[in-house]
C-alpha cells in the first residue's frame, strides 16, 4: 500500500534540514523536500476546491433536475387547467348573456305594452272630471227642481243626496286611479331605462369580453400546443443540461487521475530523497540514476500540468456554456405562457383583467335581474290595487244606475210635473252607463297589463337546464369562473418560479466557473517545481553525462507511457481530446432547437461519458 | 415541508441589500410577504391570502416608507424627494389594490404579485440599494443603525 500525503509529509518533514545543519544535507536533497512539499500542498489545496465545486455541481444538477421536474409538472397543469370544465362554465356564461338578452327585450316589450295600457287608462279616464261636474249639475237641478215641485216632489230629495257623494267617489276613486298610473308609467320608464342600459352597455359589452376571454383562452390553447411540445424539449434540455453537469462533476472527479500523477511524482522523488539519505554518499551530487528519475519525474509532471490545464479549460467553458444555455432554457420558459421578458406576464395579466370584466358583469346582470323583478312585482302591486278602485268605481256607477231608474219611474208617476226630473233622471242614467263602459275599458286594459306585467317577470326567472334557479346558476358559473382564475395564477406562479430558478441557476454556475482558482494555482506551482527540478539536473550533470541520461530518461519515460496510470490517462485522453468533435446529448437526438442547434460543444463530457460507460476508469479514480 | 430551490421565488440575498441593517430588515418582511403569497399562488389559493396580504402592505408602507425617510432625510440624501414619490406612488397602487378588494374584486392576485416583483425589482434593488451607495460614499460604514428610535421599535 502507498503512503499517504500525510505521513510523507511527516517524512519529509522528518528528513528537513536544520539550521546545525547535518554535513551530507545538500542543496538538492532541500530543492527536493521544497518540490514534495509544494507538490503535495498543491494536491491538498486542489482537491479541496474541487470537493467543493463537485459538491457545487452535485446541487445544480440536482437544480436542473427540479426544474426538468417542475417543467414537466407545469406542462401537465397546462394541459388540465382548461378543460371541458373550463369550457361548460364559458359556454354557460354565453348561453346566460344571450339568454338574459332575449329576455330582456321581452320584458322591455312587456312594459312597453304595460305604458300603452296606462296610457289608453289615463284617456279612458280622461272625462271623469267633467262627469262628476255634470253629476254635480244635475243634482243642483234636481234640488232646483224638486224645490219648485214642493210636497210632491220631497221623494226626489234623496236623489241628490245620494248622487252626489257618489259622484264625488267616482272622482276620488278616478283620481287614485290616475295616480296610479302616473307612479306605474314612472316605474315603468326607469325599468325600461334600467333594461336597455342593461342590453345597451352590459349585455352587449358581455358578448364581446367573452370572445376576448375565449379569443384569449383560444390563444393560451394555441400556445399551450406549441407549450406541449416545448416545454416537454424544454424539460428535456433541462434534464440534457442536468447530465452535462452531470459530466463536468465526472470531470472534477477525473481531477483525481492528475492528483494521482502528481501523488506518483511525489513519491518517486520521495523515494530518490530517501536514497540519498541512506547512502550517504556524495552529498553534494546527485546520483545518476537519480537524475534518469528526476528526469522522468519532470516529463511526468509538465505532462500533467498540460492535462490539467486542458481540463481546466474545457471545464470553463463548459460550465460557460452551460450556464448560457440554461439561461436561454429560463428565457424561453418564460416565453411558453406569456410575452416575453418586455411584458413578462401580462398574457396572465390581460387574462385575469377579463376574468374582473367579466364576474363584474355577472354581478351587474344579476343586480340588473334583481331590479327587473322588483319593478315586476311593484308592477303587480299597482295593477291589485288599481284592479280594487275600478271595482269600487263599477259598484259606484250601478248604485248611480239604480237611483237614476227609481228617480225616472217616481217621476213618471207624479206625471206631467215630473217630466224635468225624468229628463235628469234619464241623463244621470245615460252618464253612469257612458262611465261604465269607460270603467270596463280600464278593467280590460288591467287585465291585459296584469299579462304584460306578468312577462316582465317571466323576463327574469333564468330557468337553467339543470333546473337550479337564476341565482343559483349564475353562482355556479361565478364559481367556474373564479376556478379558472386560480388555475391562471397557479400557472402563473409556477412559470415564474421555473423562469427565476432558471436564472439563479445560471447565475451560480456563472459564479463557480468565474471562481475556479484551481488552474493557475496549478500551473503556477508544477513550474515552480519544475523549475526547480530543472535547476537540480542542471547543476548535478557531468559534462559528460547528458546524453546517458537524457536517453534514460527517454526509455523511462517509454515505460511510464505504458505502466503508469494508462486505462486513466486513456480516459483523460479521451475526455480532453473530444472537445473539438463531441455532442452534448449522448445518446439522444437533439430536439431540432436552439440549445442543440449551438454550435458550441459540450463536449469533454459527453467524450467523459462514452468513456465512462464500461466503466474502466481503473481502480484509481476516486468518485465523490 | 421545507419548499426546494425552484419553488422559491422571493428569496432576499445580499444582492439586495440596501446596507442599512433596519431598512434591509424591513425589506426581509417584504420578501416574506411576496414569498408567501406566492406560495399559496402556486397552490392556487392566493384568493384566500389577498386580503391578509393587501393589509399587510398597507400596514407595511406606512411604517416602512416612513423609516427609509427619516434615513434619508437624516443623512441628507439628495434624491429623498423623487424617492418619496416612489413612496407615495407605490403606496397609492397598494390602497388601490385595496380598495378594488373591498368592492368586491378578488381575481386580482396575479396583478398583486406582479406588483410586488416590480416593488421588489425596480424600487428596492434599483432606488433603495442607492442609499447605501451613498451611505458609503460619505464614508459612513454601511451597516449602521440610522434609526434614533429603533430602540423603541
Amino acid at each position: 500500500m502507498q503512503a499517504g500525503p500525510g505521513a510523507r509529509r511527516r517524512a519529509v518533514a522528518a528528513r528537513r534540514p536544520s539550521k546545525a545543519g547535518d554535513e551530507w544535507e545538500s542543496a538538492w536533497t532541500i530543492g527536493l523536500d521544497r518540490v514534495v512539499r509544494d507538490l503535495e500542498e498543491l494536491n491538498g489545496s486542489t482537491e479541496r476546491d474541487f470537493l467543493a465545486v463537485g459538491e457545487r455541481l452535485m446541487e445544480f444538477r440536482s437544480t436542473a433536475r427540479q426544474i426538468s421536474q417542475a417543467m414537466a409538472a407545469l406542462t401537465e397543469l397546462l394541459s388540465s387547467a382548461h378543460d371541458s370544465h373550463t369550457s361548460d362554465a364559458l359556454r354557460g356564461v354565453l348561453e346566460y348573456a344571450r339568454e338574459l338578452d332575449v329576455r330582456s327585450v321581452r320584458s322591455s316589450e312587456a312594459l312597453a305594452k304595460v305604458c300603452g295600457l296606462s296610457s289608453q287608462i289615463r284617456h279612458s279616464l280622461s272625462g271623469l272630471r267633467e262627469l262628476v261636474q255634470v253629476f254635480r249639475t244635475l243634482c243642483t237641478l234636481t234640488r232646483i227642481e224638486t224645490s219648485r215641485l214642493g210636497a210632491s216632489g220631497a221623494d226626489f230629495g234623496d236623489l241628490t243626496a245620494e248622487v252626489k257623494p257618489l259622484s264625488e267617489s267616482i272622482q276620488a276613486t278616478g283620481e287614485g286611479l290616475l295616480a296610479a298610473c302616473a307612479q306605474l308609467d314612472l316605474g315603468v320608464q326607469a325599468a325600461q331605462s334600467n333594461g336597455q342600459e342593461l342590453r345597451d352597455r352590459h349585455l352587449s359589452e358581455l358578448p364581446v369580453l367573452m370572445a376576448s376571454l375565449i379569443d384569449g383562452l383560444q390563444a393560451f390553447q394555441d400556445r399551450q400546443q406549441l407549450a406541449m411540445a416545448g416545454s416537454g424539449r424544454h424539460a428535456a434540455q433541462y434534464e440534457a443540461l442536468s447530465q452535462a453537469l452531470e459530466g463536468v462533476v465526472r470531470a472534477v472527479q477525473c481531477h483525481d487521475l492528475t492528483r494521482q500523477q502528481i501523488e506518483h511524482v511525489v513519491q518517486a522523488l520521495s523515494q530518490l530523497r530517501a536514497s540519498g539519505t541512506q547512502r550517504g554518499a556524495d552529498p553534494g551530487g546527485l546520483p545518476a540514476e537519480g537524475r534518469a528519475i528526476l528526469s522522468v519525474q519532470l516529463s511526468q509532471l509538465a505532462r500533467a500540468t498540460a492535462m490539467f490545464a486542458s481540463s481546466m479549460d474545457s471545464m470553463e467553458r463548459d460550465l460557460a456554456s452551460i450556464a448560457g444555455r440554461v439561461e436561454n432554457t429560463a428565457a424561453e420558459s418564460l416565453a411558453l405562457t406569456g410575452d416575453g421578458s418586455a411584458a413578462q406576464g401580462s398574457f396572465f395579466l390581460r387574462m385575469e383583467s377579463q376574468f374582473t370584466a367579466i364576474l363584474k358583469l355577472l354581478g351587474t346582470c344579476t343586480t340588473g335581474q334583481e331590479e327587473m323583478a322588483a319593478t315586476a312585482c311593484g308592477l303587480a302591486e299597482t295593477i291589485d290595487r288599481m284592479r280594487s278602485w275600478v271595482n269600487e268605481i263599477r259598484a259606484v256607477e250601478i248604485r248611480i244606475q239604480r237611483i237614476a231608474i227609481n228617480a225616472a219611474i217616481r217621476s213618471t208617476h207624479i206625471g206631467e210635473a215630473g217630466n224635468a226630473l225624468n229628463v235628469i233622471a234619464e241623463v244621470m242614467q245615460r252618464l253612469a252607463a257612458e262611465s261604465n263602459r269607460n270603467t270596463e275599458e280600464v278593467g280590460v286594459a288591467l287585465e291585459t297589463m296584469s299579462e304584460a306585467a306578468g312577462c316582465v317577470s317571466s323576463g327574469v326567472v333564468t330557468a337553467s337546464s339543470a333546473g337550479l334557479n337564476a341565482n343559483q346558476a349564475v353562482e355556479e358559473m361565478r364559481q367556474a369562473l373564479v376556478e379558472l382564475h386560480s388555475s391562471s395564477e397557479r400557472s402563473y406562479s409556477r412559470v415564474q418560479e421555473i423562469v427565476s430558478a432558471g436564472a439563479r441557476l445560471a447565475k451560480d454556475i456563472l459564479a463557480v466557473r468565474l471562481g475556479l482558482t484551481a488552474g493557475p494555482l496549478f500551473v503556477r506551482v508544477s513550474a515552480g517545481a519544475r523549475g526547480e527540478m530543472e535547476r537540480m539536473l542542471a547543476q548535478s550533470a557531468a559534462p559528460d553525462a547528458g546524453s546517458v541520461d537524457s536517453a534514460a530518461a527517454t526509455q523511462l519515460d517509454g515505460l511510464a507511457s505504458y505502466y503508469t496510470m494508462q486505462i486513466e490517462r486513456d480516459v483523460h485522453q479521451a475526455a480532453t481530446g473530444g472537445a473539438a468533435t463531441g455532442h452534448a446529448f449522448p445518446g439522444n437526438d437533439p430536439p431540432g432547437d436552439d440549445i442543440c442547434n449551438n454550435d458550441e460543444p459540450l463536449a469533454p463530457v459527453a467524450a467523459y461519458v462514452a468513456a465512462y460507460d464500461g466503466e474502466d476508469l481503473g481502480d484509481n479514480i476516486e468518485l465523490f | 415541508m421545507q419548499r426546494n430551490f425552484v419553488q422559491s421565488l422571493f428569496e432576499w440575498t445580499t444582492d439586495c441589500a440596501v446596507g442599512v441593517r433596519e431598512i434591509d430588515l424591513e425589506h426581509q418582511q417584504l420578501f416574506a410577504l411576496a414569498e408567501a403569497m406566492h406560495g399559496a399562488m402556486r397552490e392556487g389559493k392566493g384568493k384566500s391570502v389577498l386580503n391578509g396580504t393587501l393589509a399587510a402592505l398597507v400596514a407595511y408602507v406606512g411604517e416602512h416608507f416612513a423609516h427609509e425617510e427619516e434615513v434619508m432625510h437624516r443623512i441628507d440624501y439628495p434624491d429623498l424627494i423623487p424617492h418619496r414619490r416612489q413612496h407615495a406612488a407605490l403606496t397609492g397602487r397598494v390602497l388601490a389594490l385595496q380598495n378594488r378588494l373591498a368592492a368586491g374584486e378578488i381575481t386580482m392576485t396575479i396583478e398583486t404579485l406582479r406588483f410586488m416583483m416590480e416593488w421588489i425589482e425596480c424600487h428596492i434593488v434599483g432606488s433603495d440599494r442607492q442609499i447605501g451607495i451613498y451611505v458609503e460614499s460619505r464614508g459612513t460604514p454601511r451597516r449602521t443603525a440610522f434609526f434614533p428610535s429603533s430602540k423603541g421599535r
